[in-house]
């Protein structure tokens, strides 16, 4: 981590720790408790989503969908700073602990912790509700944004007798025995369009839910979030530009920020509504 | 036969042996299950031991309203209604709130009899399935179980309970039955209801009910084939306890047996079978387990 070409990967982790926590935050402030309604139904939705996209994907690609398979996916991102320590690889069984995270660190120094966990929460379930079709089980006892803990423990199991007997074969190789974990492997995964991806699709979701629960004030909460969002992001990026004597340019952006600006490159049809995209342009991009 | 901590009295070492026997019961007959039907006995298997959490998480709930207690982790941990309590379980708690529970359980006597009776894998699915199934029944389905480490894992060191009921999950109706905060008006729980039951009566019900789901399911996912398991499963559970009350007991009687053995050996004489009748549950249990062990014992 901090190497030359790790730094821009951080730098793209940390806008999107900041949209969650500051479109979290404008959410909580306008809309009160149904705020936090709205944050966690739109973090279920996104992990759901996500989850049965992976799946698809896997079948796709002619590959089963156990949690080995999950596991082995390398088209990810990945922050370098995660330090992560995997400690069961199998079709039934993924344990892993996170012994550092960017997006635990983020919210901790700026107090952030509160909207952290309705993350931490909610995505871990819901991914894998939606990977498995709610047939698996996960499991997070240990939460690094969490005042106890100086780790991060998930288990997920998937158990072929949870399925039914025609599924199992599609999911599972039960020629063979789970494989125990390869030795600690710190992987760079650097898929930046999956990265887009998220921050996009986040940002979708939480629209989503701020109009499904609050209508018109919860899209003015989005609205104003995103405002902040602007100020916060173009300081964020002049001081990672000015920390490595680097014009914040263009160039530097496109590194840095995870979203392709360039018009030409048209993400924003890819993952927004037109309503989220003309929000997003207004109030958003405007600023930034 | 084991060593009695000094601090022991009677009533403690029955509580033991009933612990232990309600234990064995599901690893013996589980193990039966798993080794003569495979992939489909798990199946039954784990779907049991669900509507046994669920049963027991509908109850608990039922006992707490009734009682003007929230329906959150606070009363689901502390509000007693749970297991009948034993000194060999310890437990650490971080925090227990009505929106979150965080507790280790650093020793499980379930773990370790599990383990000593080669069923250790067969502990791990009651763990894995009973604790989902019954935190979420009790809190309308809406709590997040989360125990990532437990006891009936090799190389893990405690079981580590993470559980969440967040009102923002909830209707409007269940936020008030959950929190004091969402209630207009809000009643006094009436805790005296929950005085302590005796060891003989917490775990003669939990038996039953265990016990009585994996018969129905077996039966019901399996048919006559399940049918079969349980009963070579039965055969095996009485030579099983056999052994082990002569460990314990040199000479036990009919009296020894209703104070350390969760199961009435005249299975008639339970009033809670009343209410669990399906798969001749309790006939197969009365003539394939009670009666051969109470032959065995020579009682």
């Amino acid at each position: 981590m901090y190497s030359y070409s790790e730094i821009p990967f951080q730098n793209q982790q940390d806008c999107l720790s900041s949209l969650f926590l500051t479109l979290g935050s404008q959410i909580m402030k306008v809309m009160g408790r149904k705020g936090e309604t709205v944050i966690r139904k739109a973090v279920q939705k996104f992990g759901v989503s996500l989850g049965e996209e992976t799946r698809e994907k896997l079948k796709q690609e002619g590959k089963r969908q156990s949690l080995k398979e999950l596991a082995e996916q390398k088209d990810l991102f990945l922050d370098p700073r995660f330090r992560i320590m995997p400690i069961r690889t199998r079709q039934q069984e993924l344990w892993a602990e996170v012994h550092t995270c960017p997006i635990a660190d983020y919210m901790k120094e700026r107090e952030g912790t509160g909207i952290g966990l309705m993350f931490c929460e909610e995505f871990c379930h819901a991914f894998f509700k939606g990977y498995t079709d709610g047939k698996a089980q996960a499991n997070l006892s240990k939460v690094l944004m969490g005042p106890f803990d100086n780790h991060c423990r998930f288990s997920i199991y998937y158990r072929p007798a949870n399925l039914e007997a025609d599924k199992r074969e599609q999911v599972f190789d039960q020629e063979t025995t789970g494989e125990e974990a390869d030795l600690p492997d710190r992987k760079l995964l650097h898929n930046t369009k999956w990265l887009q991806k998220l921050y996009l699709r986040l940002y979708a979701s939480l629209y989503e839910e701020a109009e499904a629960l609050g209508g018109k004030e919860g899209i003015c909460a989005i609205a104003l979030g995103l405002r902040t969002l602007a100020e916060t992001q173009r300081k964020d990026l002049e001081k990672w530009a000015s920390a490595r004597r680097m014009p914040c340019d263009a160039a530097f952006i496109e590194d840095n920020y995870p979203v392709q600006l360039d018009e030409e490159k048209n993400v924003f049809s890819s993952y927004l509504n037109k309503e989220e995209e003309t929000l997003f342009r207004e109030n958003f991009l405007k600023r930034f | 036969m084991r060593q009695i901590p000094p601090d022991y009295t009677k009533e403690d070492i029955e509580a033991d042996h009933l612990q232990d026997q309600y234990t064995l019961m599901f690893g013996i007959l589980g193990r039966r299950i798993l080794g003569e039907l495979g992939t489909d006995g798990e199946q039954a298997l784990r779907e049991a031991v669900r509507r046994y959490g669920a049963d027991r998480g509908l109850r608990d709930r039922q006992k707490h309203l009734e009682a003007g207690c929230k329906i959150n982790m606070y009363s689901a941990f502390n509000c007693g209604a749970g297991l009948p309590g034993n000194k060999r379980t310890h437990s650490i708690r971080f925090q227990s709130v009505p929106e979150v529970h965080t507790s280790q359980v650093l020793t499980c006597p379930m773990a370790e009899i599990w383990d000593r009776y080669d069923c250790f894998d067969i502990g791990r699915i009651y763990c894995e399935e009973f604790h989902f199934a019954y935190y979420n029944t009790y809190a309308f389905g809406k709590a997040k179980v989360n125990l990532a480490t437990t006891l009936t894992e090799r190389g893990t060191e405690y079981c580590s309970f993470h559980v969440l009921l967040n009102p923002a999950d909830l209707s409007e109706e269940e936020k008030a039955r959950c929190f004091e905060e969402y209630d207009e008006k809000p009643e006094e729980a009436d805790l005296s209801q929950f005085q302590r039951i005796s060891a003989q009566e917490g775990y003669r019900f939990l038996y039953l009910r265990l016990y009585y789901y994996m018969a129905v399911t077996l039966q019901e996912y399996l048919g006559e084939q399940g049918k079969e398991t349980l009963i070579h499963g039965l055969h095996e559970l009485a030579g099983v306890v056999r052994d082990y009350i002569r460990e314990e007991e040199q000479t036990p009687d009919l009296c020894y047996l209703e104070n350390n053995y969760p199961a009435k050996m005249d299975t008639s004489q339970d009033p809670n079978w009343m209410v669990y009748q399906e798969g001749s549950a309790r006939e197969l249990l009365q003539t394939e387990f009670c009666d051969r062990l109470m032959k065995e014992l020579q009682i």
